[in-house]
């Protein structure tokens, strides 16, 4: 049975039978009804601005760990930017050893009895010796940018990680302040500058 | 008890009995907030209990039929305020996600809400509901005048058999809801 029902089967006591009486106990109760709403609205407004305030300082604090977590980016960017560079040098290094060995294999083995035998100038001997490992500065250079040229390749993979990351910042339409920073930071650690960031933001649009 | 159970019985009170008996009921009833309330604000479960009382001194209607016709009328409340959480294709459904489902999204618009356990089980065949209500607030009669609401809004005829299981610290009544079109 709903309320509506139960109400038409209620024994209610008479009100007032004087108009006047009647009228003044309207106003009593129209005044008390009138002091809840009021007291009701100060209680909501209160419990607003407390909502209000705690929503602000979790502000704050999502604030501050961004900023954190902005910075922490950027000394991971730069390890790992060290540590590419670090591994290279090991690399170039190591090829330009394996280089040397075999040019002194070759000029020891090879090379060096052939001239001794045809060259008696012991100078030249040495200057063409001096001539054979002046040759590995060249060789370290291409092996170097032939190092450079897989990092290029590399880059193409940032991108397309990046790419991944907008995609996902931008999977409900709005990019937030915190999306965005993370987008910063993200292009940053991927050693993707601000210019082509926005050039891969734009294409992506 | 969140404050938006106090506006919703104050309302009805008010749109079936008159503002009189509003006036009545919040004055002769032992209310330490006034009867003010704000849906956001938290209250007291004992306020509503001696409204209630009141109601039923002040209309002569037992105490029982007012709290079930009080849960039918805020099921339909609810449904206006709240029709998302009403998308659900049969009342059983509907029941079934009420612990795991519409009381989470409660807890995220109000974390300081005590809410009772529901804890459904659908028969193999989906025509019997078992249904465990725990709550420390004695409010079982609500919760029969919620389902009573639930099962008209879905056009369905389910009778309802109660199992009282309760101790002396909470109340624990087993429902046992069944379709019976």
């Amino acid at each position: 049975m709903d309320i509506f029902d139960l109400a038409k089967k209620a024994k209610i006591k008479k009100s007032e039978s004087d108009p006047q009486k009647e009228l003044e106990n309207k106003f009593v109760r129209l005044d008390r009804k009138f002091n809840r709403e009021k007291m009701a609205r100060v209680q909501a407004e209160e419990a607003i601005e407390e909502i209000s305030r705690n929503l602000y300082l979790a502000n704050q604090e999502i604030n501050s760990s961004n900023q954190e977590l902005v910075k922490l980016n950027e000394e991971l960017s730069s390890t790992m930017s060290k540590l590419t560079s670090a591994e290279l040098r090991r690399k170039s290094i190591i090829i330009t050893l394996i280089v040397a060995g075999l040019l002194f294999i070759i000029s020891e083995f090879a090379i060096e009895p052939v001239l001794e035998k045809e060259i008696d100038n012991k100078i030249i001997l040495i200057l063409l010796k001096l001539l054979i490992l002046g040759m590995l500065v060249p060789i370290e250079i291409i092996v170097s940018k032939i190092l450079e040229s897989n990092i290029s390749k590399d880059d193409e993979i940032n991108e397309s990680m990046y790419q991944k990351i907008l995609e996902a910042a931008y999977e409900d339409g709005i990019i937030t302040d915190m999306e965005r920073s993370v987008l910063r930071s993200s292009a940053k650690q991927l050693g993707i500058s601000k210019n082509r960031a926005v050039e891969l933001e734009e294409i992506y649009l | 008890m969140k404050g938006i159970v106090f506006k919703e019985f104050a309302d009805m009170v008010e749109a079936t009995f008159g503002e009189e008996m509003l006036d009545t009921v919040i004055e002769n009833s032992d209310l330490p907030s006034g009867g003010v309330y704000t849906s956001v604000g938290t209250y007291p479960h004992t306020e509503l209990v001696s409204m209630v009382v009141t109601l039923s001194k002040e209309t002569d209607i037992a105490v029982q039929d007012l709290v079930q016709a009080f849960g039918k009328f805020l099921f339909g409340r609810f449904l206006v305020l709240f029709p998302i959480f009403f998308e659900h294709k049969t009342s059983f459904e509907f029941l079934a996600s009420i612990h795991d489902v519409v009381h989470v999204e409660v807890l995220k618009l109000y974390p300081d809400a005590e809410l009772p356990d529901f804890i459904g089980e659908l028969s193999e065949d989906g025509r019997t509901l078992h249904f465990e209500y725990h709550s420390h607030r004695h409010f079982a009669d609500l919760a029969i005048g919620l389902m009573r609401g639930t099962f008209e809004h879905w056009n369905e005829t389910v009778e309802i058999e109660m199992e009282d299981r309760s101790t002396d610290e909470k109340q624990v009544v087993m429902f046992i809801c069944k379709r019976i079109d």
